[in-house]
């Protein structure tokens, strides 16, 4: 600023009084406006003029320091401007009451007048020195501290992308003291695929504010390739004058052997659980079951008594006795049903014979002719007419077979219409036979997408979610397999094989 | 005789009602009890029984528990177990006890009546045997002490003379025992004599077979 009044005056030297004189006005204005003190001093070191911030500075009063030595303010000497120096590093300054502060000065030559004058910018810089060295102390401290602890420290300056990191911090990863970084060489350079999004979201949420810090766990890859769980922690520790971030500091932690042993903890507890509650299921599939089969036998038992009271009283009316037999042979695969539900608790098998599966389909598809009609389900069946037996229970098998058929018409619950169940069956080259029954329904639910086997999986709100277990269970003790051959939007399609009986 | 009594005990009032009527359209009386102490307790329907139909979980005693208890008394009555449960060893320890078969609820209903109705032909042939062998028994016991001294040289394929030199005493005195001892077991001959002291001696083991 001083420098290009100087340029003003400079430009209007070579003209007329009138221009010097409008020149001189506009100095004059501006030397009084600045908030920066300024002295103009003879090469001398006298003091020829000062503004009143420099006044101000020097607690002296207006008009006062023309006259006074620069050698009356600061430790100034007839060498101090000798070689022309640009600025004057910060030394103590005196005040007029005896106090000192830490000053700066930026100067300027101006040799057209007689003896030259030098023009010195003052800055007081006691408090911004002193807040410099107290932070610096404070982080040599902090980052003393936590490179002791064991942990890691890194110090990224935003801006610049550079990342500075601790000598522990290299050494866990195995970089040469030398080698200098950026930010991107660690992350995501550093992470694990599947550790990257999350690691990232951490920074961002906690860059845009939304964090108050940044904490991730991730895999950090070393120099040899191999994989460490470590644990990172850090913070914004600078903003520029627009707000926005430029530094952030942090630490990471080496937690591979107690995440490690975590997550062992986390599997066995899973498995505990899972056996806790198979147990359970055991117990409850024991009890229900013998509360089921009484009132079972009382059913069979009393439509058993009418169709032979029926008998006696003589010539009989078909249309009353069919639908009473119905009721009996019911009660008995009800009580099947139930003591295979048992058997499968206690991991007992079935009764295996040649079992037909095109059969097992229009059988379930008679029982379940009910509900196909009440929830509007078109079944649009594509069997192989020569389909060859397989080995197997033929009640498990009615069991797997009506399970995958109510699920696919419970999948089919939200769509208004076109609602199409497919059952298909082949036989393929392994001397297996396919069965697949695909709903027009809309997808697995992403609760049980993963794992829609999974006993308790379900999204029924009525259901306890063995069914799919059960039936997989059956499927794999018959030495077959049941599997999700495709859920989109569109549908799902539930598939299981099983061998062909050996002639 | 009375006609043959079925005896149906179930803890379960639908279970039991139900096994009952459908006994009853065999042509037997039935007689239904809520447990098996009211069974034990009702004498006069042990005695009438041809056969029981016993759940086998009950509170109380359970029907193994009446089985043993009844066999521990010298019932010979045939028992149908009915269980919902149907726990192997369950089933192994009620067959071993002589259970004349085991049904798995809910069951085809006329499984039950076909074992019923042999259960009850059974019975008849084991009261018949138990009341043969009684009678055989006293009749047995009618015998003097030299009587059954010669029925035993008999049935052990002595000769009258062997017999007479093993007892010391005559010839003729031992043919006279011998045509008291056919007479006072009724039979007409050595043979029919041998074979009845040998279904006597099966005793016990031949009135379970239901010979």
């Amino acid at each position: 600023m001083h420098e290009a009044g100087a340029d003003a005056c400079d430009v209007g030297g070579s003209d007329g009084d009138r221009q010097r004189h409008d020149c001189e006005v506009c100095y004059r204005a501006v030397f009084r406006a600045v908030p920066e003190p300024v002295l103009v001093a003879d090469s001398a070191g006298l003091i020829v003029d000062a503004n009143p911030a420099a006044h101000d500075l020097y607690g002296l009063g207006a008009g006062s320091l023309p006259g006074l030595s620069l050698a009356d303010l600061f430790a100034w000497t007839p060498e101090t401007f000798s070689g022309r120096p640009q600025r004057l590093s910060a030394g103590p300054h005196r005040r007029r009451d005896g106090r000192r502060f830490l000053g700066e000065a930026v100067l300027s030559y101006i040799d057209r007048f007689p003896r030259g004058v030098v023009i010195l910018v003052i800055r007081n810089v006691t408090e911004t020195l002193e807040a410099h060295s107290r932070l610096e102390e404070a982080e040599e401290r902090w980052r003393f501290a936590l490179d002791g602890a064991g942990d890691g420290v890194w110090d990224w300056s935003l801006e610049s992308g550079e990342i500075e990191v601790s000598s522990s911090f290299r050494a866990l990863i195995g970089w040469p003291e030398a080698v200098r970084l950026r930010r991107g060489d660690i992350w995501p350079g550093r992470l694990h695929p599947d550790d990257v999004r999350g690691t990232m979201a951490a920074f961002a949420a906690h860059l845009a504010g939304a964090r108050p810090i940044t904490e991730a766990e991730f895999r950090l890859r070393l120099e040899d390739g191999s994989y460490r769980w470590v644990a990172l922690r850090g913070r914004v520790m600078e903003r520029g004058g627009d707000g926005l971030p430029t530094r952030m500091i942090g630490t990471v932690r080496d937690v591979h052997e107690r995440y490690l042993g975590a997550e062992r903890e986390k599997r066995q507890q899973q498995e505990l659980e899972r056996a806790a509650r198979l147990i359970h299921v055991g117990e409850m599939a024991s009890s229900l079951a013998h509360e089921l089969n009484q009132p079972l036998t009382a059913l069979r038992n009393f439509s058993a008594v009418a169709l032979r009271r029926l008998d006696e009283a003589g010539p009989l009316d078909e249309r009353l006795r069919e639908p009473l037999k119905m009721i009996a042979e019911q009660a008995l695969r009800a009580g099947a049903i139930v003591n295979q539900v048992r058997s499968f608790a206690r991991k007992g098998g079935g009764q295996a014979g040649p079992v037909a599966l095109n059969e097992v389909v229009r059988s379930v598809l008679r029982f379940m002719e009910f509900e196909t009609r009440a929830h509007a389900v078109q079944c649009v069946l594509e069997l192989d007419d020569a389909l060859p037996a397989v080995q197997a229970d033929q009640v498990q098998m009615e069991q797997v077979v009506s399970n995958l058929i109510k699920n696919g018409i419970d999948a089919m619950h939200g769509v208004p219409s076109g609602r199409i169940l497919r059952i298909r069956s082949r036989s393929l080259p392994d001397a297996t036979v396919e069965l697949a029954v695909s709903d027009s329904g809309e997808g697995l639910a992403e609760a049980v997408r993963a794992d829609p086997f999974a006993p308790f999986a379900t999204t029924k709100p009525d259901g306890v979610g063995l069914g799919l277990a059960i039936c997989r269970s059956i499927v794999e003790n018959h030495g077959g397999r049941l599997w999700v051959d495709s859920s989109s939007a569109a549908g799902t399609c539930f598939c299981f094989s099983l061998p062909v009986v050996r002639v | 005789m009375n006609a043959p009594l079925v005896c149906v005990v179930d803890d379960d009032d639908a279970v039991r009602l139900s096994i009952g009527l459908l006994v009853e359209t065999l042509g037997f009386p039935v007689r239904c009890f809520a447990g098996a102490l009211d069974l034990l307790a009702d004498s006069e329907a042990l005695e009438r029984a041809y056969c029981l139909v016993l759940d086998v979980r009950m509170p109380g005693l359970s029907g193994v528990g009446l089985q043993e208890r009844l066999g521990r008394l010298g019932s010979v009555t045939p028992i149908i177990f009915v269980s919902a449960h149907g726990d192997v060893p369950m089933v192994a320890r009620a067959m071993r006890e002589g259970a004349f078969d085991f049904l798995q609820k809910p069951f085809n209903e006329q499984v039950l009546l076909d074992r019923v109705h042999e259960a009850v032909q059974v019975a008849g042939r084991r009261r018949a045997e138990a009341a043969w062998q009684q009678a055989f028994r006293s009749r047995l016991d009618g015998l003097t002490v030299r009587e059954r001294d010669v029925l035993d040289g008999m049935t052990a394929g002595r000769l009258n003379k062997q017999i007479a030199e093993d007892l010391g005493i005559s010839m003729k005195t031992v043919e006279q025992h011998r045509a008291r001892v056919m007479e006072k077991l009724q039979v007409e001959s050595v043979a029919e004599l041998v074979a009845h002291v040998i279904r006597a001696a099966r005793g016990q083991d031949g009135i379970r077979s239901g010979l």
